[in-house]
């Protein structure tokens, strides 16, 4: 018996998402929680313009301390978001270090455009790349582990080297792509796990007989410790900061930086595009893109029938890439058809059922979160 | 007239790497995505060269299928090959050329033999430009050997039906950002294609080369690096197509 | 004798490739197989390697591909008793995809071999040197012209230029064979015009390598299997 799919009227959310509550006006709680949030952030632009500079870039510039080479640490990915902050930064008269994590799996698409925004922008590129035999190997211990967020590894390397070379090179302040323009409305639960979850990787990868932890550069909570409260250093995402238009942007990029955009978000990544266009959907019925998509909607970067539009297309709209990427999947992790069939046809399982930090970090940030509010009041 | 532009991808065993003047190997990924990343760029060919001594070939014959498998150009495959079942292997895995390099000097009846199977236009010679003293050779000159060849003796090889193109590798050049004074001004009348390598850093560079009768490019590190910082490691092409 | 002598040391492979019903792939022990077969899989079509004459039906398509020297691949063909099976194929009309040195095959013969070739097509291949070309190979990416005022095909017309296919190749067929049912392309390199296509009602010939000309090559494959 397929089960009946309730649908939000206003955003692209469904009860594919487990956490989906329709509510009776037609919306639903994750629409409802984002346009909360948003204005909320507008509220609060509007109340601090009298008392600091327009935007987060300004404001890092005003705080350039001298014999400083870089002014802040900008994570590049060759997605818009990213790039985006990049040019901003430039433009602003900042001096960024741009900072990338190759997991191996780039596309030519994605080094395309970091070489052709370094290049124009005449910024310095640093580039972790990671050891390809023990990533994968890790990676396939969360293949076979039965887990949902296959990103979580690249997700959490991708903070550490930020922080690393922040530390490095003495910087205090990282800025993240991260806005709620393209990506506000909420992932729902179980659609990926908390980035900073060292226990629950460590537990995944030991539970697969992976050996070579020492050759990733996987962030323990000693040394968050240092980066955030000794060194200082302070992630920010500035993109919340300034007026954005995704689709402007990309506009800007094309013309001015040879930029070539993708057809979904985050497909810049082979390993991302496989995970969220073949993975995903055939084994979990999740689809990313409607989290994605939802999010332009509410802003209206996007209409609602022009989103499900690209909705009822193939999350992979070329099926020879398809194909292509399923075999360079196999091939490169060295998983049979046979194998790789049978582990599509079972669901996935929760992160939960492997350690993890994340109900004791709930507990400490509300605990944060109540002493700041204490704090507040007095 | 149509020129090339061939990224080369050096591998120390399985490991991408790019050096400087084939030495100091600087691991830069995984061989098989920078191949991928290349003909996705649309390069015309791409080399792969191995640099590491003990790499065994038939051991390995499933990796390097994996090279050549995801690219749609023409991929050709030098270094440790040997015998003709290393060359039968290399070309079972999807190369269309083998390039070669000490077996030239060493074992030229096999080069021969190649030739005849495969037809000439799947085999490359590689030859180093040697800076001596008072002259340039043209050969192999490592820690293994040393054997070259005049210019004179080059332009011999013209008649020569073993193989149909030349490498020119410039290790003095590699990975400095620096074309060989020497390729960059002797001009050439070859009449089998001649590929130069070698500190290729710039689409100037490469325009001067083709000027001077080369009639492909072989680029390495300026792939990998960006000229002005060197830990930037960010293959791409399309940059250098632009401007070609 | 010599070559004869090492044919099972090494496999050289021909392809039969059936497009939508059978893709036979001829085994001969010679070239990049694989890559036609992912190149092909890729393409969503299948095909069976085989090394002997089979039977087949009549909307079958036969590729024959090519990294191999003349002499290797008739000598395979004659070792393999498949110069029949070849000619019989092209006279039922049935259809073949040739690239490159399976392509010079078809025709009389070669300056490369002593061995004729299949005499499917009229015509030699000579030597660029002897053309006196300014170089003796062509290798590299060059462009389609339309040599004749036939649209055999009509969808070929847009293959042609600007669009490029690789070439890698010591010997060209410079006399164009006659052809009132067939389109005939050239491409041009160091001042010759030579044979880069044949196509007919069932012969789709090549010189260049669709496999090996990106994403070009990859849509003038699957326009013409499907």
């Amino acid at each position: 018996m397929t089960r009946q799919l309730i649908n939000c009227d206003r955003c692209l959310m469904n009860s594919t998402a487990p956490n989906f509550v329709k509510h009776s006006d037609g919306s639903c709680n994750f629409c409802s929680d984002f346009i909360k949030r948003f204005d909320n952030l507008r509220r609060h632009e509007k109340s601090n313009l009298a008392s600091q500079p327009n935007n987060l870039f300004e404001w890092i510039r005003s705080q350039r301390k001298p014999d400083t080479v870089y002014d802040c640490v900008i994570g590049v990915s060759g997605g818009v978001d990213s790039s985006w902050v990049l040019h901003l930064a430039v433009q602003y008269g900042l001096r960024p270090l741009a900072v990338h994590l190759d997991n191996t799996w780039n596309s030519g698409l994605a080094t395309h455009n970091v070489r052709s925004l370094i290049d124009s922008l005449r910024v310095d590129l640093q580039t972790y790349v990671l050891d390809y035999s023990s990533f994968d190997a890790a990676l396939k211990c969360f293949i076979y582990s039965g887990v949902l967020d296959l990103e979580l590894l690249t997700d959490h390397l991708l903070i550490s080297i930020n922080y690393l070379y922040a530390r490095r090179y003495n910087i205090k302040y990282i800025l993240s792509g991260d806005n709620l323009v393209t990506e506000g409305v909420h992932m729902p639960q179980g659609w990926n796990w908390f980035k900073y979850d060292f226990p629950n990787i460590n537990s995944i990868l030991r539970a697969g007989g992976f050996s070579g932890s020492q050759n990733l550069p996987l962030l323990n909570y000693w040394s968050l410790f240092n980066y955030k409260v000794l060194q200082r250093i302070t992630w920010m995402s500035p993109l919340n900061t300034v007026p954005y238009s995704k689709s402007e942007a990309i506009q800007y990029l094309v013309e001015f930086y040879n930029y070539i955009p993708y057809p979904y978000k985050h497909y810049e990544s082979l390993l991302t595009r496989f995970y969220q266009g073949y993975i995903l959907p055939k084994k979990g019925f999740v689809d990313k893109r409607r989290v994605h998509l939802s999010t332009l909607v509410l802003t209206n970067q996007m209409s609602r029938s022009q989103a499900l539009d690209l909705l009822s297309q193939s999350p992979y709209p070329d099926p020879v890439e398809e194909y292509t990427d399923l075999h360079f999947f196999l091939d490169k992790l060295h998983i049979s058809i046979k194998e790789f069939d049978s582990y599509l046809s079972t669901p996935f399982i929760s992160h939960e059922n492997f350690s993890s930090i994340l109900p004791l970090w709930r507990v400490l940030r509300f605990f944060r979160l109540f002493i700041l509010s204490i704090r507040n009041l007095f | 007239m149509t020129y090339r532009i061939i990224p080369i991808i050096l591998l120390d065993g399985i490991k991408a790497v790019v050096t400087h003047q084939f030495t100091s190997p600087t691991y830069v990924g995984d061989p098989r995505t920078l191949a991928k990343i290349y003909s996705d760029q649309g390069a015309d060919e791409i080399f792969v060269l191995q640099i590491n001594p003990s790499f065994n070939i038939s051991d390995n014959l499933n990796f390097l299928a994996s090279i050549s498998k995801f690219t749609q150009c023409c991929v050709a495959y030098g270094g440790n090959l040997s015998t003709i079942r290393d060359v039968a292997g290399i070309i079972s895995a999807g190369f269309e050329k083998v390039i070669f390099r000490r077996l030239f000097f060493n074992n030229p009846s096999l080069v021969r033999q190649v030739s005849l199977i495969y037809g000439s236009q799947a085999v490359t010679i590689c030859l180093d430009i040697v800076h001596l003293l008072d002259e340039v050779r043209f050969g192999v000159f490592d820690q293994y050997s040393e054997k070259y060849l005049t210019l004179d003796q080059i332009y011999e090889l013209q008649y020569c039906d073993y193989f149909s193109e030349l490498l020119l590798n410039s290790t003095l050049a590699d990975g400095s950002f620096n074309v060989d004074s020497w390729a960059s001004s002797f001009i050439h009348e070859f009449s089998k294609p001649i590929i130069y390598a070698g500190g290729i850093s710039s689409p100037k560079q490469i325009n001067h080369l083709f000027s001077r009768g080369y009639d492909a490019v072989g680029l390495g590190a300026e792939f990998a690096f960006s000229a002005h910082n060197t830990s930037a490691v960010m293959p791409s092409l399309t940059h250098i197509y632009n401007k070609i | 004798m010599f070559l004869c002598q090492h044919q099972q040391l090494y496999s050289f492979k021909y392809f039969l490739i059936y497009a939508k019903s059978v893709n036979l792939l001829l085994d001969l022990g010679a070239g990049n197989t694989d890559r036609i077969v992912f190149t092909l899989s890729k393409l969503n079509h299948r095909i069976t390697s085989i090394s002997s004459p089979v039977k087949s039906h009549s909307d079958d398509i036969l590729i024959i591909p090519g990294v191999g020297s003349f002499e290797c691949l008739m000598r395979s063909i004659h070792a393999l008793d498949l110069h029949s099976f070849l000619h019989d194929w092209h006279a039922a009309n049935k259809k073949m995809v040739c690239i490159c040195a399976g392509f010079q095959i078809l025709f009389e013969g070669s300056e490369e071999s002593a061995l004729p070739g299949l005499s499917i097509l009229p015509g030699h291949f000579t030597s660029l040197k002897t053309l006196h070309c300014r170089k003796t190979l062509n290798v590299g990416f060059n462009s389609l012209y339309q040599a004749n005022g036939n649209s055999f095909y009509p969808f070929l017309s847009e293959f042609l230029l600007p669009h490029r296919f690789y070439f890698t190749h010591s010997f060209a067929n410079t006399s164009f064979p006659s052809a009132t049912n067939a389109d005939l392309y050239y491409s041009s390199t160091y001042g010759i015009h030579f044979l880069s296509s044949y196509v007919s009602s069932n012969i789709f010939g090549f010189q260049f390598h669709p496999e090996l000309s990106h994403s070009c090559g990859l849509r003038l494959l699957n326009r013409i299997l499907s």
